[in-house]
């Protein structure tokens, strides 16, 4: 083997960095599988993901009927354990976290001027993983698996299967994070980094050091159930991750989504842009629930980061209607969805501080189930529809149109509130979280069909955001700038060409880079004009 | 005629950002301290449950318990040393540097299996799972840095990397350090904090 003592020195010869090109992908199903562009990766973590949901929806929606009466029995306690566990795990780490990582994955290298994302294979390798995964932890329900599950095996399955998704998600949030940290364009430094970016930032930073936390909890459930013979898995290592305070971190990019949205969609800027980035960093800060992890060690902690976790909330809240106050704007859907998701984030917050303090024992009854729909279901998952609605011109060069918003946020809407209103006052009656069959002697059967109204309603909105998606092909092609952007995506084309940029892109000055360039143009234009 | 330099002449301003490099190193270390740290309240909690612990007669062997840490604490200097060669593009240094760091740490490898296979403690133990879930974690993170560590090197030996541009191995040693550091921590936690036997 010969080894090289003097690196040749082939730089002289090239005084100028040589623009960078790109090998078109192969065509059809090859250059999917084989894909390393950010923007087939994103859009491939989006889809999955939506199909997730429909999964996830339609078995809360069934958790939701079967709660209705305690003489309803369409399930067993087995059975509707098994469902309870699949709702939350699916909702959350097969729809709710993958669905903001395509949509980071996607827009966060245009936000930031990249020309794709930072480790691209690391990127797509986290893709199949979670695909694979997924669908290896839906399986394991069929099986038997789950954390109550009755086959040991695919108890062991469903743990390796939730390990493995929660790696893929590290990973995936390891490109992402560097291509925000790293990859940035010239003069963005984390001030002028658009709050999107900025939200994922925080919220996938934190998330990166608390998925690890939860696969170590899983490692050694996987342990103690296979090899010290531990009836079942239990629901522990996972239900944290849900719980007060984690949930507002997995909200934090869905948030950040919400912020981008409003301040454009109005027509303004922020008056003040570090309080709003001051209030996601918050948000997320309190949210870092990994020492919740640990049972027993919390309880003070989780009092002190649930009440004062409503204060983000409410400023993040307070700068988004300030911003709509200040605004001229038509009621496009990405606005009301955004608006819509910050309300019920705050009032999400809002819940949790009532549900953190012992003397009102909301600790374990469904307030904490409400909580957790206000806050992900609405919160989250409406951050995320908006997103999709705001960026669906750059991902798929088509906008969703207007009406078909409309009728997405009413079902969704709807159904968030329907679902969680009857939970909150079933919670002030004491009803214990994930009991099918609650005898009381307070009539609680129309809170029940109530929320199963909600559950239906919130998978019909889930329903008609697919099917927009998938109606998107019909569409007419969109313009490059639709909405008046204020960042660097929407600078370039719908979709982005290879590369994202036709050319290097210039050194950035400002938080909102086009619209000072827009500002500089008009005061030449109007210097010009001037006699 | 005097050369002025036109303002277009300049050259570009400097970037305000690490390198992306750097970042995902740190970034994967953040995540793997606290993956270890996970283990390492459950290995605690299992502690506290248990009334005896470590199991009667068991007995880690102390000198190689203190090898292990003593050799990984060395590892760090002979990576660092292979950074520092090649910033002066000194590369006969720097694969030497490389070649030390992976016996180093093959060393280490060995000396854990030695432990393991010492101590006696079943899986199927309260123990036994949670020493070797620990271990093992800690032992497929160093294997993993010293693969990365081998690619690089092997990159060197091809030619790569100038004094200019060393991103990659400072990125894989800055690894390579949070390695050492966790198995500093773990080895007094799980080795001597448990009582050792010299």
């Amino acid at each position: 083997m010969s080894i090289t003592e003097t690196r040749p020195e082939t730089e002289a010869a090239s005084p100028t960095p040589a623009a960078p090109s790109f090998v078109p992908e192969p065509p059809g199903l090859v250059g999917w599988l084989t894909t390393g562009d950010h923007k087939r990766i994103g859009r491939l973590w989006i889809v999955t993901a939506l199909v997730f949901l429909v999964v996830g929806g339609v078995a809360g929606a069934v958790l939701s009927v079967e709660r209705v009466d305690a003489g309803l029995q369409m399930l067993s306690g087995e059975a509707f354990t098994a469902l309870f566990t699949l709702h939350g795990t699916t909702a959350v780490f097969l729809f709710l976290v993958p669905a903001v990582l395509g949509i980071a994955t996607y827009v966060v290298p245009l936000q930031v001027g990249a020309s794709n994302v930072a480790f691209p294979r690391v990127s797509a390798l986290a893709y199949w993983l979670f695909a694979l995964g997924g669908a290896v932890l839906l399986a394991s329900y069929v099986a038997g698996g789950g954390p109550g599950g009755t086959d040991p095996e695919a108890v062991d399955l469903w743990l390796v299967s939730l390990a493995a998704v929660n790696v893929a998600t590290s990973l995936a949030l390891l490109s992402v994070l560097a291509t925000a940290l790293g990859l940035r364009a010239p003069g963005m430094n984390l001030r002028r980094t658009p709050i999107f970016t900025w939200s994922v930032v925080v919220g996938g930073g934190l998330m990166l050091l608390t998925a690890p936390v939860l696969v170590g909890g899983l490692v050694s459930t996987y342990i103690a159930h296979h090899y010290l013979g531990a009836p079942t898995a239990g629901w522990g290592p996972v239900a944290w991750w849900f719980g007060i305070p984690h949930a507002y971190l997995v909200a934090v990019p869905a948030a950040g989504a919400a912020a981008e949205i409003v301040p454009v969609a109005c027509r303004v800027t922020y008056r003040r842009h570090g309080a709003a980035m001051g209030a996601i960093a918050a948000l997320g800060i309190l949210g870092f629930g990994a020492f919740t992890a640990a049972a027993g060690l919390h309880e003070a902690l989780t009092i002190g980061v649930g009440v004062a976790a409503v204060l983000p909330a409410l400023l993040f809240l307070g700068l988004v209607l300030d911003a709509v106050r200040r605004g001229t704007f038509r009621l496009a859907a990405p606005l009301l969805f955004a608006l819509a998701s910050a309300v019920l984030l705050a009032a999400g917050a809002v819940v949790g501080g009532f549900a953190v303090i012992e003397p009102l024992e909301l600790a374990g009854t469904t307030w904490l189930v409400a909580h957790v729909h206000l806050t992900l279901l609405g919160g989250a998952t409406l951050g995320v529809v908006a997103a999709l609605h705001w960026w669906a011109p750059k991902i798929w060069g088509r906008a969703i149109p207007d009406p078909q918003g409309y009728v997405q946020l009413g079902l969704l809407l709807a159904g968030v509130l329907l679902l969680s209103l009857p939970d909150l006052l079933l919670g002030l009656l004491g009803q214990p979280v994930g009991i099918a069959d609650w005898e009381t002697e307070t009539a609680t059967v129309p809170l029940g069909i109530i929320a199963a109204t909600g559950g239906g309603l919130t998978v019909l909105g889930a329903l008609a955001v697919i099917a927009s998606l998938v109606g998107l092909r019909r569409g007419e092609p969109a313009p490059d700038d639709p909405w008046g952007g204020h960042t660097l995506e929407w600078s370039t084309g719908s979709p982005p060409p290879p590369g994202n940029f036709d050319g290097p892109v210039p050194p950035i000055t400002s938080v909102t880079p086009l619209l000072a360039a827009e500002t500089a143009a008009d005061v030449e234009l109007a210097g010009e004009a001037a006699p | 005629m005097v050369d002025v330099a036109t303002p277009a002449a300049l050259p570009p301003p400097p970037l305000q950002r690490p390198g992306v490099l750097r970042v995902g190193a740190l970034l994967s270390l953040g995540a793997s301290i606290m993956l270890v740290g996970s283990l390492l309240g459950n290995y605690f909690a299992a502690r506290q449950a248990a009334e005896v612990w470590p199991p009667e007669g068991l007995s880690i062997p102390g000198t190689a318990a203190g090898l292990v840490i003593v050799t990984m604490l060395m590892s760090s200097f002979t990576a660092q040393w292979a950074v520092a060669a090649l910033r002066v593009n000194d590369r006969r240094n720097a694969y030497v540097a490389f070649g030390v760091t992976l016996v180093l740490g093959a060393a280490v490898v060995n000396g854990v299996a030695f432990i393991w296979s010492q101590i006696g403690a079943e899986v199927a133990t309260e123990y036994g799972a949670a020493f070797y879930t620990v271990t093992v974690a800690c032992l497929v993170l160093l294997v993993g840095a010293m693969v990365a560590l081998a690619v690089i090197a092997f990159r060197a030996m091809a030619g790569d990397f100038t004094p200019r541009d060393t991103e990659l191995v400072s990125a894989g040693v800055t690894y390579w350090h949070g390695v050492v550091a966790i198995w500093t921590v773990v080895g007094y936690l799980v080795f001597f904090l448990e009582g050792v036997t010299l």
